[in-house]
């Protein structure tokens, strides 16, 4: 198939194009692209071991003293630089949960009367687990 | 004569002879002893019964006229119809001595590893024995056939594990207890080292038998039948209250006295109801904050708790020392001394007194203390994750399923952190003295010293004017570090 290549030289250079333009104007409105101000950016990407990937916001994240000491700037770790966490040993549904805990603290921080988060008994042995992990 | 009506055995085993004759000879002798016992299986002794209607392929209405295949002689089938099978020229009937049941009982094999395993040894002289044995086995163990065949290889058996004899009578003691109504709960037996899960758990329903009298019938007959629940647990060797015994909500008396206990858990705070409390003579070296809280908001008059190798103030570590209108007290000899009062006994003389409040430890995390917290002001009171996720692992149905091993496996701090959890889970768990939430880790820790000298002599008369206080220590434990000792909730 000799038309491929230039195919796929198209579409690179289309996405180029585009990106060039949105940090140029349009930043603001595509601010949870994590792509485009890696080091600033005030959303991050965690990505579970079976490739689920959860945006949230920078501060949420930072909940975790892991995640945190992984997105800090002055560490130069490559999740630092493009904003993306790859936390291999997390499947999908824990990481869901987790993502879960995190807006739940953050949300409660500065309250007295603070509502109890709902953890599924199957989950509770990997989510021990993962806390573990990121120190929370 | 047999008249039932075989019933169908199991997946059948072939009875046709082995069409490859070149079979080794070890492999021909299992083969051999495996169709004699399957002999043995209920098969009818008399000659199967044969039916033109049978189903039959080439017998059919449209074969009639159909030339029959070279040589080929109506095939006959014999057996009942769910086993029926091709019948065997060469093969002779057998012997009805070959056919006798040794053993009348219910076939229990399947397959045939069922049958392997069961197989008799080579010795003929025992192997009715060894069948029996087998067979009895199976009945003791209760195992059903549909289990034998799922996991014929495995077989389970079941021995009952022996009690001690401690554990015996103390189930006869409580059983008597229930049947005959009885509301007082003797079980002082001496050398109980631990209460059996479950032991405890029927006398929640425990109600007391009605009188039975002659007429006349007076109104003082007309008795309430809601037991007023005593139990005796003196003079044994618990190093632990089982969380059984909270359960008892409706418990008044409870006498733990000349144990080996270290610590009563906070949940003793469930039993509401309770108005007498003797923990003497074990190895206390504090009481939980929660006995307190029976004291000023529930029903409990009587709290016996010395002699207890209990701290004492005078060597204890103090931060706060209070007077008697919560105000901070300029010296602790202020503070341990009631006021002088003339005539009748002010409320306070009667009231517990909280005369000095110890250091904060705070923990971290995983509960290890740490030494200087962060000058943070605005702690959450969010649970952490690892608090959040082994609550729900107290809470679940199956944290007993989680073996030793298992927890072993599990990385980091890990297992230690289960085994507290399972720890909390058995004491009847916690709750934080603060904000009054369920945890597992206690992030913050301290001592308040309360004088409850009224209540330790039964509510019989005020502290005297002028009387020097003896506080006892009670553990206030937190949930978070925002749960200290002048939080506001």
């Amino acid at each position: 198939m000799p038309s491929l290549p230039a195919f796929r030289l198209s579409i690179a250079r289309h996405f180029s194009s585009s990106t060039s333009n949105l940090t140029s104007s349009q930043s603001h409105t595509h601010g949870n692209n994590h792509g485009i101000h890696p080091g600033s950016s005030e959303y991050v990407t965690l990505v579970s071991g079976d490739g689920f990937e959860f945006i949230v916001p920078r501060s949420t994240a930072c909940v975790s003293g892991t995640i945190r000491r992984m997105l800090d700037p002055s560490s130069r770790f490559s999740e630092a630089v493009t904003g993306r966490c790859v936390l291999e040993n997390m499947s999908g549904l824990v990481l869901e949960k987790v993502c879960e805990y995190l807006c739940y603290n953050l949300k409660n921080k500065n309250q007295t009367n603070v509502p109890d988060m709902d953890i599924p008994p199957e989950l509770c042995l990997e989510l021990l687990m993962a806390a573990d992990y990121l120190d929370t | 004569m047999d008249n039932e009506i075989p019933l169908p055995p199991p997946p059948r085993i072939r009875h046709r002879a082995p069409n490859t004759p070149t079979v080794p000879s070890s492999l021909h002798k299992t083969y051999h002893q495996l169709s004699r016992f399957d002999d043995r299986s209920s098969q009818p002794s008399s000659d199967p019964a044969l039916f033109s209607s049978d189903d039959i392929p080439a017998s059919g209405l449209e074969n009639y006229h159909a030339p029959a295949v070279s040589g080929c002689r109506k095939r006959r089938y014999r057996g009942t119809w769910w086993g029926e099978m091709v019948k065997d020229t060469k093969r002779k009937r057998v012997d009805f001595k070959d056919k006798r049941l040794v053993d009348s009982g219910v076939w229990m094999g399947s397959d045939d590893s069922g049958v392997d395993s069961l197989l008799p040894s080579e010795d003929a002289s025992i192997w009715g024995e060894e069948l029996l044995h087998h067979s009895t086995v199976g009945r003791v163990g209760d195992v059903v056939p549909g289990e034998i065949a799922a996991g014929a290889q495995q077989r389970v058996v079941f021995k009952k594990v022996e009690e001690s004899r401690e554990h015996q009578l103390a189930r006869a003691i409580v059983n008597d207890c229930l049947e005959k109504g009885q509301d007082s709960v003797d079980l002082s037996i001496g050398g109980l080292q631990q209460i059996p899960q479950g032991l405890l758990r029927p006398l929640q329903h425990l109600t007391k038998l009605p009188t039975v009298k002659e007429a006349p019938i007076s109104e003082d007959v007309y008795s309430s039948l809601r037991p007023f629940l005593r139990m005796f647990l003196a003079g044994n060797s618990l190093s632990d209250v089982p969380g059984d015994l909270f359960d008892l909500d409706a418990l008044r008396v409870l006498s733990l006295r000349n144990n080996r206990l270290t610590e009563i858990p906070p949940a003793i705070r469930k039993l509401t109801m309770l108005q007498e409390v003797n923990l003497a003579v074990n190895e206390l070296r504090f009481l939980p904050w929660e006995l307190l809280w029976l004291i000023k908001k529930g029903d409990l008059k009587h709290l016996t708790v010395r002699p207890n190798p209990l701290w004492r103030i005078d060597e204890a570590e103090i931060t706060h020392w209070f007077s008697l209108d919560g105000a901070p007290a300029t010296s602790p000899e202020e503070a341990l001394t009631l006021h002088t009062y003339e005539g009748p006994a002010p409320e306070e003389a009667w009231a517990p007194i909280h005369v000095a409040t110890g250091p904060v430890r705070l923990f971290n995390m995983e509960g290890v203390m740490v030494d200087a917290p962060p000058t943070n002001t605005n702690e959450s009171r969010v649970p952490s994750l690892r608090e959040v996720s082994l609550l729900a692992f107290t809470q679940s149905p199956f944290s007993d399923l989680v073996s030793d091993t298992d927890m072993a496996n599990c990385p980091g701090l890990v297992p230690s952190l289960l085994r507290q959890a399972r720890a909390v889970r058995n004491g009847g768990g916690r709750c934080c003295t603060v904000c009054h939430r369920s945890f597992v880790i206690a992030r913050a820790e301290w001592i308040e010293w309360w004088d409850c000298s009224v209540y330790e002599n039964g509510l019989k008369g005020p502290r005297s004017s002028g009387e020097k206080l003896r506080p006892l220590p009670f553990r206030r434990l937190g949930c978070s570090w925002a749960c200290v000792p002048d939080a506001s909730v």
